[in-house]
């Protein structure tokens, strides 16, 4: 699985990465950083809850 | 199964008297998750209980409008609520495609980065106040901290100088706890409310005008100089965003303080733990907000017909978000009623989600998250010298007094 950011949208929230900090970082001039390129099984049901709940609507994420 | 009584949710005595209806909400969300009320007095609405269908509401701004009205208010004759509403337009009551544009105004300004100016504000603040409590005695945490705490920053933040804060306090106590007797200033309602519009607008339009002629690097410069589509910001607006940020601001963190340290003098081992491991201080914060959930709802409203978990909602429906309720869901946290200070993920809804997700949500965490790290670093004992009173309300129903007896170590 990736995941898909659109810039325009992210306002660094950090919702994303309060809910995965293994996958999203918010960097110190408010740009999202992906941590993971190919998100490991085991992190999926917290990256479509992430996605889910991106107050910007922000996140996708694609197989 | 026992019938519910919908006053139980929605009445503001009720919650002054019993706190949040956790009991029916678990019920409600167990039997009938998206459930239709009429109740006598107030507009009919539908419950919504569960973290799923919130979350699915909230992802769908143009269906489900906030414009209409964002909190569910009595019948009344004279209509007063809603007049009051809409006299002043803030962010929390547009709608898109207009809301976006007014929403980056400020969206900047509290992101993470640009926060961490306030880091020491924050922090001496905290310190600050929990000094001038001296190291033992009795007090009202409410009034002196946990009210004391968020209205100082965001005073600060909005350029209110330190002998304003009395004047501002009392303002903002009358304008959002206004169903409580305590708060009201006069008989009438509506002479009260004009009243305090009247100042609060003079006050503010004066605060602008000096930020427009000296700009500086805080909000209210923000608000001053905003444009909109390349015109100045209407001044409806402008005073729209000064009072959003007392009122959206400074209860809702108080509940947070207030109703967090409630649970922490009941739970003392937790307290230690706070203490030993300050570094929990970000999560710790989370969970107090997500377990006291200051904001207890938000209303929408159809702009069009929609099924909801088999349920015909109907163009002109009035839903009523009960954040409390989702962020006890046993579907999403485990041990739901408990205080983890490490809980994570954590995806609670106390700050809403979607479009009008709380803009504020960093700075409440940081500031809840400095004073319960003061607190629980210094505090050697604390306990209840009184009865907790709760304000009147079904939208923030959080502590208006708790009183304690304290004692704590110096500061380091
Ligand atoms: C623990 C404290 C707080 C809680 C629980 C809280 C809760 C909320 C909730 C639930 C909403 C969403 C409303 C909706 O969906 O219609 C919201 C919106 C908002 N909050 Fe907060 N809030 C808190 C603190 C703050 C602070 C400190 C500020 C600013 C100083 C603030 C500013 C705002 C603004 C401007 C909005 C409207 C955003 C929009 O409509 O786009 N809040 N808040
Ligand atoms: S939750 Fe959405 S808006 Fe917030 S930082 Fe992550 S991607 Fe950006």
């Amino acid at each position: 699985m990736k995941i898909i950011v659109d810039t325009d949208l992210c306002e660094a929230n950090a919702v994303c990465m309060g809910i995965c900090p293994e996958v999203f970082r918010v960097e110190e001039d408010d740009t999202l950083t992906i941590l993971l390129q190919e998100v490991p099984e085991n992190l999926r049901s917290q990256i479509e809850q992430a996605v889910r709940l991106c107050p910007r609507q922000a996140l996708r994420s694609e197989n | 199964m026992t019938e519910i009584d919908p006053l139980r949710l929605i009445d503001p005595q009720c919650y002054a008297e019993y706190g949040y209806p956790h009991e029916a909400w678990t019920q409600l969300r167990r039997e009938t998750p998206v459930r239709f009320f009429e109740p006598p007095g107030w507009p009919s609405f539908w419950a919504i209980t569960k973290h799923a269908d919130i979350v699915e509401i909230s992802k769908q701004p143009d269906v489900f409008l906030n414009g209409p009205g964002m909190t569910l208010v009595r019948e009344r004759p004279d209509d007063l609520d809603r007049q009051a509403q809409q006299q002043i337009r803030t962010v929390i009551n547009m709608d898109p495609p207009e809301h976006r544009a007014y929403r980056k105004i400020a969206s900047a300004y509290f992101s993470p980065r640009a926060l961490q100016s306030l880091d020491s504000l924050v922090s001496e603040t905290a310190t600050k106040l929990v000094d001038g409590l001296g190291a033992q005695g009795e007090c009202d945490f409410i009034t002196e901290i946990a009210s004391q705490h968020p209205l100082k920053i965001i005073a600060r933040i909005l350029g209110v100088p330190e002998s304003d804060e009395p004047f501002i306090l009392r303002l903002t106590n009358e304008l959002f706890g206004s169903e409580d007797a305590e708060f009201q200033r006069s008989e009438d309602r509506m002479e009260g409310m004009r009243e305090m519009f009247t100042e609060f607008w003079s006050y503010f339009t004066r605060v602008m005008q000096e930020r427009r002629s000296s700009p500086q690097d805080d909000l209210a410069s923000v608000f001053a100089n905003a444009r909109v589509e390349g015109e100045p910001m209407g001044d409806l607006e402008t005073m729209g965003f000064c009072l959003i940020a007392f009122t959206a601001g400074h209860e809702t963190t108080r509940g947070a303080i207030g109703g967090g340290f409630r649970a922490l003098i009941e739970r003392p081992e937790e307290s230690k733990r706070w203490a030993r491991e300050p570094d929990l201080t970000p999560s710790a914060a989370d969970e107090i907000i997500r377990f006291v959930t200051p904001v207890n709802h938000m209303v929408r409203t159809a702009n069009r017909d929609y099924e909801l978990r088999g349920e015909k909602i109907r163009q002109g429906d009035r839903l009523v978000l009960f954040y409390a309720s989702a962020n006890r869901d046993e579907e999403v946290f485990e041990a739901p009623s408990e205080l983890l200070l490490d809980r994570r993920p954590n995806p609670h809804l106390a700050f809403g989600v979607g479009e009008h997700f709380c803009m504020g949500a960093h700075l409440a965490r940081k500031t809840s998250g400095a004073i319960f790290r003061e607190l629980t670093s210094r505090l050697e004992s604390v306990e209840l010298a009184g009865t907790p009173e709760r304000v009147a309300s079904n939208l923030v129903p959080g502590f208006k007094h708790l009183p304690i007896r304290y004692r704590f170590a110096p500061s380091r």
